[in-house]
């Protein structure tokens, strides 16, 4: 872990000074942030960890896949707490946490227990008061707002318990926000044909090709959870966090979801983090680590 | 892109918002339309002015006047020759007018302007605005057998016709001549015609000028002979109700005018005229104020004109520049070339400033006033809006969530206020257009429904109210109006980009 931390401060420094302008693997220029822009893993090679290559990452190597290594996405020793009138309320207390990559990991806990705020942490909605979030041995929680935004646009994935559909678009449109959010609006407007062929695919491939014109009124629950499952995965992400994405749902349909969410798993080479507070969901996941007092006390496969 | 989509959609699905752009979309009709009317108002007044003051006058500061015109034109030909197309020599003067309605002697103050009959429609409009199309092309102060304009030449739409002025003419002036002689004869009480006393009475009286006036010297019979010609404002011989104008006097009537002499004490006198045509600029402070007569005679009555030399006096020469020539430039080179203490030369800008200073002044506070209306109406957006970003909130959280900028979402809100102001301000534009371009029908219509005319063309003396649209001004007031929009989406665009994500998300 200590290695982990050194090395990936080396990183970070090394392209910020000299401005590397990274290019994305067809070839354009593109504005992102090696974070953002590489991918940091071959998900499909599962072949040990390599640490020659871990210690001698250097700015040339950015653009270049990295080999397969134990975590994907790593959290170490993360604290949060929240003020609440004047009285601190502390909710994580010093959380380690080891993802690798394609692995579908279930985080359980009781409400309040923390979960989403996890989540949250991990998905750079929020920062920690202490500790770090490592993607790929690179620290990620204290980078630019630029970047961050850049992350949570590409990298990450986000299915939460109440759908958060924007009610004013409708499905297809939903599903495209996250590409028009990551994209200026010529290239977008460009390659909008492509985009809305992908997204087509991607609502044919959950279920829901026959949804495209309809708002979200129109759709129900299980529905609203495969949009949003959608939307999640437009822009290709590594990680998919989802904050109980059952929660709403009766059990057959969330099981549905889950079972969805694996199969997606396979066919988009997706990492999943998932919270629930039911066991029976859980269960489908590859691997469930328990969080409650605030640290993660359990694991169990 | 999304922002965009997503301002769209608020817009078509927020009426709310809506309905808080229409204080927007009235401020700028109102604006539009207080605007387009101002300036057609002014630009027909300045026309007005213009045309009857002509480009530059030089005036002696002495109603005395100065000597020689011909002398002082060709002094300021020498000095701005290059930008003089014409000039013309008046003398001004203020005098009494009296003449008779039935058994009534009316008398009313005026300002007696002595033209040059060859010259005066060179400088100014003057001519344009005569009543017998005859004096229009070719002036002249002699009495016209018949012919006078029976509708309002100047009228740019209808207008109701002067029936009256079919009698103008020599016709009338006969029909009055018989009238008076069979009272006469009836009465058995012969009563002695008075041929221009105070002409007589002045010691500079030229008898050789007589003829030239068609004033007979012996035997004088209205019915064939008329005294000097004169020609009277409109408003001195007419009055106007509800749009219809009626005559006290036609051409063909006789006048009395009184004036000053020069000299110290200055001596009354006094002589009779012939109406011969009507002036209307419809101004009605010049309409009602100015006679015009042959600039010889009221020099004879004034006795201007110098013994020895056979020369008038003047007050002022009328000065009209040629297209182009720079009024001001020209203005101060003949101020540097003549003496300020006796000469006063002014552009017809400068003799009109605080007119037109007070008509711009009127139509700034306007503006200052309907801008504040659009303001208010900023502040109804800001609340709004507000609004709205709560109601939002959840939204807000999800798309930083999915990665947009705090930069990003603020731009949402930012476009919406600028779309709304743009809707506003267009439909602000289409009311307002539609309002100036069917003016004069709302006005008709309002006047039928609340019974009192909206415009009275007793008091301003247009049958149509003027107006021009300057699409710089229109653009000016369009651009206001979406900045304030905008502005007026700062706070709850700041608001919103400054939500936590995660609170945003948990927010109900």
């Amino acid at each position: 872990m200590n290695k982990l931390t050194s090395t990936t401060d080396g990183l970070s420094s090394a392209s910020q000074e000299t401005g590397h302008l990274p290019r994305s693997p067809n070839g354009e220029p593109s504005d992102a942030h090696p974070l953002v822009a590489r991918p940091h893993f071959s998900l499909r090679k599962h072949d040990g960890s390599s640490e020659t290559l871990r210690q001698s990452q250097d700015l040339e190597c950015v653009d270049e896949p990295a080999e397969a290594t134990e975590c994907l996405l790593s959290v170490r020793g993360l604290v949060k707490s929240y003020r609440k009138a004047n009285v601190e309320i502390p909710v994580l207390k010093g959380v380690d946490l080891d993802v690798r990559p394609g692995e579908f990991l279930a985080i359980v806990g009781q409400s309040g227990s923390g979960k989403s705020t996890l989540l949250h942490l991990i998905g750079l909605l929020d920062h920690p008061d202490q500790g770090a979030v490592f993607l790929g041995g690179d620290r990620i929680d204290n980078v630019p707002v630029r970047i961050r935004d850049q992350l949570r646009n590409r990298t990450f994935g986000m299915v939460f318990q109440f759908y958060h559909l924007l009610p004013e678009l409708t499905t297809l449109e939903n599903i495209l926000v996250p590409v028009m959010i990551g994209r200026s609006f010529w290239s977008y407007w460009r390659q909008r044909k492509e985009y809305r062929r992908r997204a087509i695919e991607l609502l044919e491939l959950i279920g829901l090709g026959h949804r495209l014109k309809h708002r979200p009124h129109e759709l129900s629950g299980g529905e609203l959870q495969r949009a949003a499952i959608a939307r999640a995965l437009i822009n290709r992400p590594q990680i998919l966090l989802a904050d109980e994405p059952t929660g709403n749902l009766d059990p057959e349909t969330g099981a549905e979801i889950l079972n969805l969410l694996r199969t997606l798993r396979d066919e988009e080479h997706l990492t999943i983090v998932m919270v629930t507070h039911d066991h029976s969901i859980a269960a489908l996941a590859d691997r469930i680590v328990c969080l409650s007092g605030g640290k993660i006390r359990n694991e169990a496969t | 892109m999304y922002r965009w989509l997503l301002c769209w959609r608020y817009l078509k699905t927020r009426y709310i918002a809506l309905a808080s752009i229409i204080s927007v979309t009235l401020g700028v009709a109102t604006m539009i339309v207080v605007n387009s009317v101002m300036l057609g108002f002014t630009h027909e007044m300045q026309n007005r002015l213009h045309g009857i003051l002509s480009d530059l006058i030089f005036q002696s500061r002495s109603l005395e006047g100065f000597p020689d015109p011909d002398w002082h034109m060709e002094q300021i030909r020498r000095v701005a020759g290059d930008a003089i197309e014409a000039m013309t020599p008046t003398v001004v003067v203020p005098g009494m007018l009296n003449y008779q309605v039935g058994d009534a002697w009316m008398t009313r103050p005026v300002q007696i302007i002595g033209v040059d009959e060859r010259t005066q429609a060179q400088v100014s409009d003057f001519s344009k605005y005569l009543q017998h199309p005859e004096n229009r092309k070719n002036l002249s102060f002699n009495l016209r057998e018949g012919g006078y304009d029976v509708i309002d030449h100047q009228a740019d739409g209808p207008s109701l016709p002067r029936d009256e002025m079919a009698l103008a003419g020599w016709e009338h002036r006969r029909r009055a001549a018989r009238l008076r002689k069979m009272i006469e004869q009836v009465q058995q009480e012969p009563e002695q015609q008075s041929p221009s006393q105070g002409a007589e009475a002045s010691p500079f009286t030229n008898p050789f000028e007589r003829a030239q006036t068609n004033e007979p010297v012996a035997a004088f019979d209205p019915e064939t002979s008329q005294y000097t010609g004169a020609i009277l404002g409109i408003g001195l011989a007419s009055f106007r109700r509800n749009g219809q104008d009626h005559f006290l006097l036609l051409p063909g009537d006789d006048v009395k005018l009184t004036l000053p002499t020069v000299g110290t004490p200055p001596r009354i006198v006094s002589d009779t005229f012939t109406v011969v045509d009507f002036y209307e600029s419809k101004m009605s402070e010049y309409d009602a104020n100015f006679v015009f007569v042959p600039i010889r005679v009221l020099q004879q009555l004034r006795g201007m004109i110098d013994p020895s030399t056979g020369k008038g006096y003047v007050n002022a020469i009328s000065i009209k520049l040629k297209p182009g020539a720079d009024m001001n430039e020209v203005r101060d080179r003949l101020r540097n070339a003549f003496a300020p203490q006796y000469y006063a030369i002014d552009t017809w800008r400068d003799s009109q400033g605080p007119l037109l200073a007070a008509v711009n002044m009127e139509t700034a506070i306007l503006n200052v006033l309907l801008f504040l209306i659009i303001c208010v109406a900023g502040f109804g957006i800001l609340a709004i809006f507000f609004m709205i970003v709560v109601e939002k909130t959840r939204d807000i959280g999800i798309l930083k969530a999915l990665g947009a900028s705090a930069a990003g979402v603020m731009s949402i809100f930012l476009g919406y206020g600028l779309l709304l102001g743009v809707v506003g301000a267009g439909a602000g534009l289409t009311l307002g257009l539609l309002f100036v371009r069917h003016i004069n029908e709302i006005a008709d219509l309002l006047g039928r429904i609340t019974g009192h005319r909206v415009f009275d063309p007793d008091i301003y003396y247009f049958y149509k109210i003027p107006t021009i649209v300057d699409p710089w001004t229109v653009g000016w007031i369009m651009a206001g109006a979406m900045l304030i929009a905008v502005l007026a989406s700062v706070l709850p665009a700041l608001r919103a980009a400054r939500l936590h994500p995660v609170e945003a998300l948990r927010y109900e």
